[in-house]
């Protein structure tokens, strides 16, 4: 009891019974979920599991249709839009290419902060500054968005995330589309923040990128929350096989490292990997 | 665009309307000298027939079409914004459709209240763009700055069907409406501006508080939600704001085509793509074109006149097209 309290205290954000309807479609069934500070937790599920509806009730995209959102203790329904998005940001899938430059883009994630004038002040510059600096996008700040790369604009749009200053991130697949290089840079960025006491939550569907990451795993079937532990009982578990068609297998690297990995099953009979 | 270009863009941009002014004084169907005008605004023994052209006659033309300049062009750059097209203006809205159909049927059914079309124009503009914006936000789901443009278009088509269908049932009022749908400055008294003028500068005002947060449009929904912008309210205000600059124009120039259109795109060439500074930019550029569209319509055949609305399509078709298939450099 007193070791629920304790996570319950620790949680940035908590969910409680969530749920959302569209046209009489039930898409979220109450959903129980937490992210805590100093963590990442992977959201794991196939497509039109609800993940994405729950970031969007989260980020107060999406009204909900019943239960609760509450951010540091405090509900989310009675904040105001202003207050709530000083507190979640949220990077979505979809990133507009834009004629705007990248510094820009990167100054609208202060507009929370703004009053009616728009004009930033010297902290909201260098708080988009660091926000440069951290995604290494100093160097195009003068480009246009438009002109970027896909690994270039995911990190141009993570800098104004950045720049939204919240203690809550979410990143809606933030690695869909992008390289190994450019997968690597994200990953060492999020670690970074989770080291800083950032509370993240991340969406995606590589399982092996999500057992790297993440210090928690949630899985979602049909708009239920259907796992929640930590990313080694996940590898135990049978949910790799039954929901994503992924066994779990272990090896050893070229430098003796135990390692462990999701594969497809059918790639099961042409290799001699041992099977949990 | 980069920030020291930016700064002298404005001062330019107003050099140039301020020749504008000028040259919108020196010419017409008389032409003055600058120092009979000098002699004639300043001095006491100065030529009073100068005076009168001056003051009632051309100053009223040069701020009516300043003002429809400026009005049009920010009108259409909201409309453009909110609804995220480029392709976006007062006429694809309806709102010049529905400001015609008023007046058509104010001149066919009510001619006795003939002094009443400037305020039937702007009833019918802002009617329309109740209509449209009602039917986009009532109806659930997305895609709303779609259905803004298809309900726009759809409400056009209704209200032009019954323009012509008055212009058969009524076919004496056809010359008056002609008039009125080529849009021009001619009769223009300063005291018809006084509303129509403090609606238009409360309009510019309005919008340029709210660039800021209509910058953040541009993102799409959810990063804009996500960043505490209310994207609906936001889109109907700015759409509002449209419409009632739109009908303030509509009421003393008539149906000005392709403003609206034109110089939003014109502006962004010029100043890139923030708001904040294309709404000044687009009011400077906007207010130049039409006064110079209305100076080369009144001595092009002087002393013939031709409707300013007439030239600017003219004037107006080839540039937007140039536009259109010029390679974009960013």
């Amino acid at each position: 009891m007193k070791e629920e309290k304790r996570q319950r205290e620790e949680a940035a954000i908590e969910c409680r019974q969530v749920r959302y309807s569209h046209r009489k479609k039930e898409i979220l069934k109450g959903i129980d979920f937490r992210v805590r500070s100093g963590e990442i937790t992977v959201l794991l599920g196939k497509n039109g599991s609800g993940k994405t509806t729950l970031f969007r009730c989260i980020a107060g995209i999406r009204r909900l249709t019943g239960g609760e959102v509450r951010l540091e203790g405090r509900s989310l329904q009675e904040m105001k839009a202003a207050e709530r998005s000083r507190r979640i940001a949220m990077m979505p899938q979809s990133l507009p290419l834009l004629h705007i430059r990248v510094d820009e883009l990167v100054e609208m994630g202060r507009s929370p902060y703004l009053g009616f004038g728009g004009k930033l002040s010297e902290r909201d510059r260098a708080i988009v500054q660091r926000a440069l600096r951290l995604t290494d996008m100093e160097r195009l700040a003068s480009e246009a968005v438009k002109t970027l790369s896909g690994g270039e604009r995911q990190l141009a749009y993570l800098a104004m995330v950045l720049a939204q200053d919240a203690k809550l991130l979410l990143f809606d697949e933030p690695t869909a589309s992008l390289d190994t290089e450019y997968r690597s840079r994200v990953y060492t960025i999020l670690r970074q923040l989770r080291e800083e006491g950032y509370a993240l939550a991340v969406t995606m569907h590589d399982l092996n990128d999500a057992l790297a990451i993440a210090d928690r795993i949630v899985v979602l079937e049909n708009g239920d929350k259907v796992f929640d532990a930590t990313a080694a009982e996940f590898a135990q578990s049978d949910l790799p096989e039954r929901i994503f068609g992924q066994e779990t297998v272990t090896a050893t690297s070229k430098r003796g490292e135990r390692v462990t990995m999701f594969r497809p099953l059918s790639e099961e009979k042409e290799s001699g990997h041992k099977r949990i | 665009m980069k920030r020291g270009r930016a700064i002298l863009l404005l001062p330019v941009l107003t050099g140039i309307l301020a020749v504008s002014v000028m040259a919108g004084f020196l010419f017409g169907s008389v032409r003055f000298s600058l120092s009979e005008i000098v002699s004639a605004l300043f001095t006491e023994d100065g030529d009073a027939s100068i005076r009168l052209i001056l003051l009632q006659l051309r100053l009223p033309r040069i701020l009516a079409a300043g003002l429809a300049g400026a009005g049009l062009s920010v009108a259409g750059l909201l409309l453009q914004t909110a609804t995220d097209n480029d392709l976006c203006s007062p006429s694809v809205m309806g709102v010049n459709a529905g400001a015609g159909f008023a007046v058509m049927l104010c001149m066919c059914v009510f001619p006795m209240l003939h002094a009443w079309l400037p305020a039937m124009a702007f009833a019918g503009a802002a009617f329309t763009t109740l209509l449209v914006l009602g039917m986009s936000f009532s109806s659930a789901g997305r895609g709303i700055r779609t259905k803004v443009i298809l309900s726009g278009v759809a409400v056009a088509a209704l209200f032009n069907a019954g323009i012509s269908l008055l212009s058969q049932l009524y076919p004496d009022v056809l010359p008056s409406y002609a008039a009125f749908s080529a849009g021009g400055f001619r009769d223009i008294y300063a005291d018809a501006l006084i509303v129509p003028g403090s609606m238009i500068l409360v309009g510019i005002l309005a919008a340029e508080l709210l660039s800021p947060k209509l910058n953040v449009l541009c993102l799409g929904d959810d990063l804009a939600m996500g960043l505490g912008v209310a994207v609906k309210p936001l889109r109907f205000v700015a759409l509002a704001l449209a419409s009632a600059l739109c009908g303030a124009v509509v009421s003393f120039a008539g149906l000005l085509g392709f403003v609206g259109l034109i110089v939003p795109h014109m502006a962004r060439r010029l100043a890139g793509h923030d708001i904040r500074l294309l709404i000044p930019v687009s009011v400077v550029s906007g207010a130049t074109l039409v006064i110079l569209s209305d100076l080369v319509a009144r001595t092009l055949f002087s002393p013939a006149e031709l409707p300013a609305g007439i030239l600017m399509a003219a004037l107006g078709a080839p540039f937007f097209l140039y536009l259109l298939f010029r390679r974009r450099r960013v």
